[in-house]
C-alpha cells in the first residue's frame, strides 16, 4: 500500500478536492472527518459535480459514504480479491484503530509484486552454483547447503531441473533427479548443523550427485534406510520433513546409490541417474556403515 | 475431472492462475516427505503446508497445482514463487478430510474423468 495518503475533510468543497486531486495526481481520496473514515471521493464524482453545477458544494454532500476497507494485516491476495468482486479502483487501508493508514491500488499491488519477484529471483540467483564445464562437454554444478535454512529447502533441486530442462532430459528423469536431490538437501538441512555440500555432474547419458556434510553421521545405516525411521524433531515434522522417507526415496530415484556414514566423520552419498533409463529398474545399491 | 471443476468443488480462491487440465489424480499431505514418495501422475496436491519449500516440492514431483486446505492466509512470497515456477496455485476453506471426499466424489463422477 501506499503510506503517502492523500485525504480530504468532509466540510471542504468539491472544487478544492478537485485541485488536490490535480496536484496530488490522484484519482481517488479517502474522506477523513472528526470520526475517522466517511467516506471516498473519485475523479468519477468530481466530473459528475462539474457536470450538474454542484462542484462548489462540500465533498460531505457528494461522497461515497459505504466505504469498502481492506485491514493492514490482511494478506495482498484478499485485497485482490475485493478489487476482483467490487471492480473498484483503490481501497482505504485501515489500522488497528480503524484510522486511515495508507490506500492500496492494482497498480500498486503489482508493483509490489514486481518487487517481491525481483528480490526472490535475485536470492535465486544468489543460490546459483559455482558451474564449470568440463573437458567433454559436462557441467559440474556444485550448491552449498546451509544447516537449518528450511526456507530454503527445495532450491538446489528447482535449480538442476531447471539446468536438465534446458538440455532436453526428459520430464521422468528430471523428476527422479529433482525428487532425489530435494531428500538430500532436506537432509542437510535437517541433521547437519553445518550443512553440506551437493556436486552434480551433467553428462550426455547420465547425472552423478555428491552429497557430502560433515554433520553426526548416522549410526546405523541400515536402520536409516527403513522406511519411517526418524530421528527428526516434532518441529521438523511440523514443517513438512522428517517423515523417515528421505533416504529410501533417494534410493528409490536413483540407478545407483551408495552411502557411507559413520557417526563423528558425516555422511556421503553417491548416486547415478541414467537419463536414457526408464526408471523401473532395480537400483544397485552400497550401504556401508563403520562403527 | 478438470481442475477447474476441482477448484468449484471446493469452493476454491484462485491465488495463482494457469491453463485449465485434466486432474487424472489427487495427493493429500500435509508431510512434504510423503508428497516426494508419490509415485502419482498428472495429479495435484492438497495440502496444509504453505511454505517455499512446498511449492518447490510442487515442482520437484511435477504436481500440476496445489490446493491448500483449511482456509489458511498464504504468504505472498508463496504466490510469488508459485507464480514463477508456473504452478497453479488455490486456497479452500475445506478441512483436509472434507476435501478429499469431496475431490473424490467429484472426480469419480466427472464426465470427463478417465475412471
Amino acid at each position: 500500500m501506499d503510506p503517502d495518503v492523500v485525504t480530504v475533510g468532509p466540510t471542504q468543497r468539491m472544487r478544492e478536492a478537485q485541485q488536490l486531486m490535480r496536484q496530488r495526481r490522484v484519482s481517488g481520496m479517502p474522506v477523513v472527518g472528526d470520526h475517522g473514515l466517511e467516506g471516498i471521493v473519485t475523479i468519477e464524482d468530481i466530473i459528475q459535480a462539474l457536470d450538474h453545477g454542484h462542484i462548489e458544494e462540500s465533498v460531505g454532500t457528494w461522497m461515497t459514504r459505504d466505504v469498502v476497507t481492506v485491514e493492514r494485516r490482511v494478506p495482498v491476495s484478499h485485497a485482490m480479491g475485493v478489487f476482483d468482486r467490487t471492480g473498484f479502483g483503490r481501497l482505504p487501508v485501515l489500522d488497528e484503530t480503524g484510522g486511515v493508514c495508507g490506500i492500496i491500488t492494482p497498480e500498486s499491488i503489482l508493483h509490489a509484486l514486481l518487487v517481491e519477484l525481483n528480490r526472490l529471483l535475485a536470492q535465486d540467483a544468489e543460490h546459483d552454483a559455482a558451474h564449470a564445464v568440463l573437458d567433454h562437454g559436462a557441467l559440474r554444478l556444485e550448491f552449498q547447503i546451509a544447516g537449518g535454512d528450511f526456507d530454503s529447502a527445495g532450491l538446489t533441486s528447482v535449480r538442476l531441473k531447471r539446468e536438465l530442462a534446458n538440455r532436453g532430459v526428459s520430464a521422468e528423469c528430471q523428476r527422479r533427479v529433482a525428487i532425489a536431490t530435494y531428500e538430500a538437501e532436506a537432509n542437510l538441512i535437517i541433521h547437519a548443523a553445518e550443512g553440506g555440500r551437493i556436486v552434480a555432474q551433467l553428462d550426455r547419458d547420465s547425472v552423478r550427485l555428491t552429497v557430502e556434510d560433515n554433520g553426526p553421521g548416522i549410526p546405523d545405516v541400515e536402520q536409516a534406510m527403513t522406511p519411517g525411521f526418524s530421528t527428526a524433531t516434532e518441529l521438523v515434522r511440523g514443517l513438512g520433513f522428517g517423515a523417515g522417507l528421505g533416504l529410501p526415496n533417494i534410493k528409490r530415484c536413483a540407478d545407483h546409490f551408495e552411502i557411507r556414514s559413520a557417526p563423528g566423520y558425516g555422511t556421503k552419498l553417491n548416486l547415478r541417474f541414467d537419463l536414457d533409463a526408464d526408471g523401473s529398474g532395480e537400483a544397485d545399491s552400497v550401504a556401508e556403515s563403520r562403527s | 475431472m478438470l481442475w477447474s471443476e476441482l477448484l468449484e468443488a471446493l469452493e476454491a480462491t484462485v491465488l495463482v492462475l494457469g491453463a485449465d487440465f485434466e486432474v487424472g489424480s489427487i495427493a493429500a499431505a500435509d508431510l512434504l516427505s510423503d508428497i516426494l514418495a508419490t509415485e502419482k501422475e498428472e495429479f495435484v496436491i492438497l495440502t496444509g503446508q504453505t511454505t517455499l519449500p512446498a511449492i518447490r516440492t510442487a515442482l520437484a514431483v511435477g504436481a500440476l497445482g496445489v490446493v491448500v486446505v483449511r482456509g489458511k492466509s498464504v504468504p505472498e512470497e508463496t504466490v510469488t514463487i508459485a507464480a514463477s515456477l508456473g504452478i497453479p496455485l488455490a486456497v479452500t476453506d475445506a478441512k483436509m478430510f472434507e476435501a478429499c471426499v469431496t475431490a473424490g466424489a467429484h472426480m469419480w463422477n466427472s464426465p470427463s474423468s478417465k475412471s
